[in-house]
């Protein structure tokens, strides 16, 4: 059972399946919207709601009564559909001629930005914003041709708008493309337009349909008022709208740029590490070059997505783009989801190979050093070639990184001794345990001196497990060690008997006792509470001193300007 | 170049020829007038020929009346006016000397 509608077409009346009128409706709806333009709009849609009328008389001759679905679709058919009536190039054209002539009381915002497939070197897309800028497509061109060469973006923003802008199919797009240009004249003349007539119609009085609401102020007001707000949203929603595609451009950019690493780096040191771009660094912390690129598959499908989707937005609201099919934005939304379950996917893969631990100690002697003081230095300038902030870096088959730490202890023999504590993650013990023993710490003893490099050496195939190396130099009691400048790169909470700091102990002897470590030569230790004493007195001394040379200045001046008055006196007597 | 674009502009200007002609002999409604186009594959539906109507009814080259129907509502009965014989005169005169210049053009590159 379908239930039926009543309708007067042409002077004929029908009974329609609510279906088949609703199929009905919206067909001669689209045709109308096509036709808008056109002269003489009524008299063609009078005439094919006649012929309508009369192919359904034809239709239920053969004795039914009621207008089915398919006679409406067969009356479609014989019609045409609405695609058809403008590929018509006749129509073009006198759409085309009646359209300029009324451009000008025409909304200004009734223009639309297209592709032009008709004129197109790949997508059209250039001739389309040439259109709506009312700018030469040449130009346009030149400038994608220039971004192509820098860096692609020009290729990115292209397939974009390439994806964004539906092309112009039927005459009725190509007329909304091709419009007046959109600039500052255009809008201004638009909103005079409609400003003049709005007082043309108020001042007409009677005979306007405002007619006699007219004649209260404050309706006119409001009016007045009203049309002011509109103009006011309409630019801010536009200011808004660039706004946005400026930001979601930079953001893209910037993404980009950090994704392609280095020539972009904007910092001002420039040394080696800039050579390594991102996609070298990440491969150190994944557990395969696969998961690695899906990771990075992952974080570029979900930054990116939404900054594309604010960019389509702003673009969207600027330009008037007349909406597309729903399917661009479920892709763009399963596209995000597939991002974020493979960024879950690498990154738990990833997890799993810091999720054990393991130790490797060993012992090293070094009967070398024979003298009673032992001087603690840097080895090597490899410190320059790690920037603050950067923790590591590659060379050759080796990545090295800045986590040695180094500590003096007592040693367990009376020999200089280095007890080794080299440590990592892994997916497992045995397997954290081969990676810590694969870890290489770089040093040098002479008969005096002990030289150790900051950096810890580690096969770069083995990646980055979070390997780190506590090194103990073992000092025999009776021996001391002297704590160099460089030292301090490297030197990690040395404990002793006096409790000084890291820092302070730089710079100073420090002798191994049966206590621990105590200093020879820190001056402030042997009287700590006099340094404060002496720091007030110098100070009283120093404001006492100042005050005195104040009252001498000023004597001094006052002796000065006696010595004048006595000489003028003198020249007076004489 | 689209060739879909050139038999385009090729049918339009032939079509307006082919309607007046068709008028030329006798009156006739849009029905009847798409019968003969569709024939000669001019138009394929009617859609399109309500608004070409129209125009040439605006541009006074043809008149109308109104004439009861059995099946449906009135129809509109179309016929040449004065000027609209003219212009078809004018046409046709155009239209011999358009295919006398494109045989000519091709015969010659055949022989060519």
């Amino acid at each position: 059972m379908n239930k039926t509608v009543t309708a007067n077409i042409s002077g004929v009346v029908f009974h329609i399946e609510a279906d088949a009128y609703e199929k009905l409706h919206q067909y001669l709806n689209t045709i109308r919207n096509y036709f808008h333009d056109s002269d003489g709009k009524d008299e063609i849609m009078a005439d094919i709601e006649a012929r309508i009328a009369e192919l359904f008389s034809q239709a239920l001759e053969e004795g039914r009564e009621v207008v089915t679905m398919a006679n409406v679709k067969q009356v479609i058919e014989i019609m045409g559909e609405p695609e058809a009536y403008m590929s018509d190039p006749d129509e073009e054209e006198s759409a085309k001629s009646t359209h300029n002539t009324r451009s000008k009381s025409e909304k200004f915002y009734s223009k639309k930005l297209y592709r032009d497939e008709d004129d197109n070197l790949i997508g059209g897309v250039c001739s389309g914003i040439g259109y709506y800028f009312g700018i030469d497509k040449i130009w346009l061109r030149a400038a994608f041709l220039i971004a192509f060469f820098g860096f692609g973006t020009g290729l990115l923003v292209y397939i974009i708008l390439w994806i964004i802008i539906p092309s112009a199919k039927t005459t009725a797009e190509k007329l909304e493309m091709k419009g007046e240009p959109i600039n500052v004249d255009s809008i201004g003349n638009a909103i005079k337009d409609e400003f003049h007539s709005f007082k043309k119609k108020v001042n007409n009085g009677d005979a306007s349909e405002y007619g006699h609401k007219a004649k209260h102020g404050i309706y006119r007001f409001f009016e007045f008022l009203g049309k002011v707000l509109y103009y006011a949203a309409y630019f801010i929603i536009k200011f808004l709208a660039v706004i946005l595609v400026l930001a979601a451009t930079l953001g893209l950019i910037a993404f980009i740029t950090l994704l392609l690493g280095g020539p972009f780096d904007l910092s001002i040191h420039n040394s080696e590490i800039d050579q390594y771009w991102l996609s070298e660094y990440g491969n150190l912390f994944f557990s395969s070059n696969l998961m690695y690129s899906l990771g990075l598959l992952g974080v570029c499908l979900v930054v990116i997505i939404p900054i594309l989707g604010l960019l389509y937005g702003g673009l969207k609201i600027l330009f008037k783009i007349p909406s597309s099919n729903k399917a661009v934005g479920l892709t763009a939304i399963s596209l995000w989801v597939i991002g974020i379950i493979l960024m879950v996917i690498s990154g738990s893969s990833t997890g799993s190979q810091f999720s054990s631990e393991q130790t490797f100690i060993e012992t090293q002697s070094l009967p070398n050093i024979t003298s009673d003081t032992i001087s603690l230095k840097a080895l090597g300038q490899e410190h320059g070639m790690l920037k603050e902030g950067d923790d590591f870096f590659i060379e050759g088959e080796s990545l090295f990184l800045d986590a040695l730490s180094v500590d003096v202890v007592k040693s367990e023999s009376n020999e200089v001794e280095l007890y080794i504590r080299k440590q990592s993650r892994g997916p497992s013990r045995k397997k954290a345990g081969q990676l810590a023993q694969n870890v290489k710490i770089i040093y040098e003893a002479t008969d005096h001196e002990l030289l150790f490099n900051e950096l810890i050496e580690v096969p770069v195939e083995d990646k980055y497990r979070d390997q780190e190396v506590e090194v103990s130099i073992g000092l025999p009691i009776g021996k001391s060690i002297y704590l160099t400048e460089t030292a301090n790169w490297f030197i990690y909470d040395i404990e002793n008997v006096s409790n000084t700091y890291d820092g302070k102990m730089i710079g100073h002897h420090w002798i191994m006792t049966a206590e621990g470590l105590s200093c020879q030569d820190c001056e402030w230790l042997n009287k700590p509470e006099r340094l404060e004493q002496d720091l007030e007195a110098e100070e009283a001394l120093l404001r006492e001193a100042e005050l005195i040379q104040k009252e001498a200045e000023k004597l001094q001046r006052e002796a000065e300007k006696k010595a004048i008055e006595a000489e003028r006196l003198l020249r007076n007597t004489n | 170049m689209k060739i879909e674009n050139t038999k385009a502009q090729m049918r339009k200007g032939v079509l307006e020829f082919c309607i007046l002609s068709i008028l030329e002999s006798q009156e006739a409604y849009p029905s009847e007038i798409i019968d003969k186009l569709k024939e000669g594959k001019l138009i394929v539906v009617e859609g399109t020929l309500y608004p070409l109507l129209t125009r040439l009814k605006n541009a006074g080259l043809l008149k109308y009346r109104w004439e009861e129907s059995k099946s449906g509502p009135p129809r509109k009965y179309y016929a040449l006016t004065e000027v609209g014989i003219e212009f078809l005169k004018e046409l046709e005169l155009t239209w011999t000397d358009l295919v006398n210049a494109v045989n000519l053009t091709r015969n010659k590159k055949s022989k060519a």
